[in-house]
């Protein structure tokens, strides 16, 4: 394998975890499969549209999301949003995603203070 | 937007039963919110433009696949090895079988070898296929079978794990692909023709142009040892098919191996006992030949059979010792 096919699967591999909870994040209020891909695209988290709608559906199975059919508008989409153990889920693993952000934070920075100390 | 329902439905013939209708209408739903996000000028769409958004979605099995809540496939990675294998000596066994029968039917009635041919292939084909299938569907049957118990192992490995019960580290010893292979393929062929071709065993020979054959072999007592024959190759086949899937021997399969080789030896002492040959059937032969000078051909033949019974005793009294021998070398490396 080459370094740029090695390189794209580490960070598909890193982004991987981060997916899920940036979807948690943003379906406390219901909000529909597209709907929810511009809302992150936005704000910077880009997903394929391929990654994100069978991940739904993958939630909705493991019970951290609902889901109902929504037929108010011209015609009827499939609204997500957390339930209950997604709610509880969403607190969990942000005060994971924090600790592991702080954490690696401060790897990565003794690592550069020890390599500018060595220049 | 027939081309969106033609490929709602594609994907949708790829799902399970059970999901599929919610499946398709939430893909048709998407599909056109990702029109309306495209164009959203328009409210009319071209072939083009919906084209354009199906590529996104990708080719209908891709996109099957990504929402299939399981692997659907028929012998997984895990398996097809084993599988292969197994196909492969099934196959050749019935081929071979085929093949033998169909020469000896030949010989019999007297048909010239070239019309082997046009028999050959409608001969094999039915055999080969229906054996391919049985392997087939039994290898199905354990995909779906097994995964349970791989899980059921590593929950017990997650939860009761104590390194301390984990077995000392003696070099496994590997089962000899090859000698277990050749020992299926046989096993299956004794079989097959003990069951189904034991009223062709005799001798034949030419007379002029006229094949012959005189029934020189005691049915009754074949018939007699058939019940016994049948369940040691039949555990002898279970043995090695264990045996080609393992890849390794264990105490159990070491003592289930020394069983089959004691009981063979057992089975083949007894038919040393019983008058196998009837050296009178030789009388049948008749022609210029004396009386006297059939019956001793014949008890010629019964005595080669007699020495056949007799090497096949030493050969398995050997593969027995063998056997004992690295039952007692893994015993005496585990204490």
């Amino acid at each position: 394998m080459d370094y740029e096919s090695i390189l794209k699967n580490l960070v598909l591999e890193l982004r991987r975890g981060i997916l899920t909870l940036s979807v948690l994040s943003q379906l406390r209020s219901p909000r529909y499969g597209y709907s929810l891909l511009q809302l992150l695209s936005l704000q910077g988290m880009e997903i394929d549209q391929n990654t994100l709608y069978p991940l739904l559906r993958r939630l909705e199975q493991q019970g951290l999301l609902h889901s109902d059919w929504s037929l108010e508008q011209s015609r009827p989409r499939r609204y997500y949003v957390l339930s209950e153990a997604g709610h509880r889920a969403l607190r969990q693993i942000s005060a994971e995603w924090r600790n592991l952000t702080a954490t690696v934070e401060s790897l990565l920075r003794n690592e550069e203070g020890k390599k500018d100390g060595i220049d | 937007m027939e081309l969106i329902e033609r490929y709602v439905s594609a994907v949708g013939r790829r799902l399970p039963h059970k999901v599929r209708e919610d499946i398709r209408a939430e893909l048709k739903s998407l599909i056109l919110d990702a029109l309306e996000g495209r164009f959203p000028d328009k409210t009319e769409y071209s072939e083009e433009d919906i084209t354009a958004v199906l590529r996104d979605f990708g080719p209908p099995a891709e996109a099957a696949a990504r929402y299939a809540p399981s692997a659907r496939y028929l012998i997984g990675p895990q398996l097809f090895e084993i599988y292969l294998l197994v196909a492969g000596i099934v196959l050749a066994v019935s081929v071979f079988g085929t093949v033998m029968a169909l020469i000896i039917e030949l010989s019999v009635n007297n048909v010239p070898l070239a019309g082997l041919i046009p028999r050959l292939l409608p001969g094999i084909l039915p055999g080969a296929v229906t054996s391919l299938g049985f392997v087939t569907l039994i290898f199905a049957v354990l995909e779906r079978v097994l995964p349970d118990k791989e899980k059921e192992s590593l929950l017990d490995a997650a939860g009761k794990w104590d390194p301390r019960k984990l077995p000392p580290a003696v070099p496994q010893q590997r089962v000899k692909i090859g000698e277990s292979a050749v020992s299926v393929f046989f096993s299956l062929l004794l079989l097959i023709m003990l069951n189904f071709f034991a009223h062709r065993l005799g001798v034949y020979f030419k007379d002029g142009t006229q094949w012959q054959f005189i029934e020189t072999v005691n049915r009754d007592v074949v018939a007699g040892f058939l019940p016994y024959w049948n369940a040691l190759l039949l555990a002898s086949l279970f043995h090695h098919v264990v045996l080609l899937v393992k890849r390794h021997w264990s105490v159990g399969s070491r003592l289930l191996g020394i069983s089959l080789s004691i009981a063979a030896l057992t089975v083949l002492s007894l038919m040393l006992r019983k008058p196998l040959i009837l050296p009178e059937g030789f009388l049948a032969l008749g022609g210029t030949a004396a009386g006297e000078d059939l019956l001793r051909l014949g008890r010629l033949l019964a005595a080669a059979v007699r020495i056949g019974l007799i090497l096949a005793i030493a050969g398995n009294t050997v593969d027995l010792a063998k056997q004992l021998s690295a039952l007692f070398k893994t015993k005496a490396q585990t204490f």
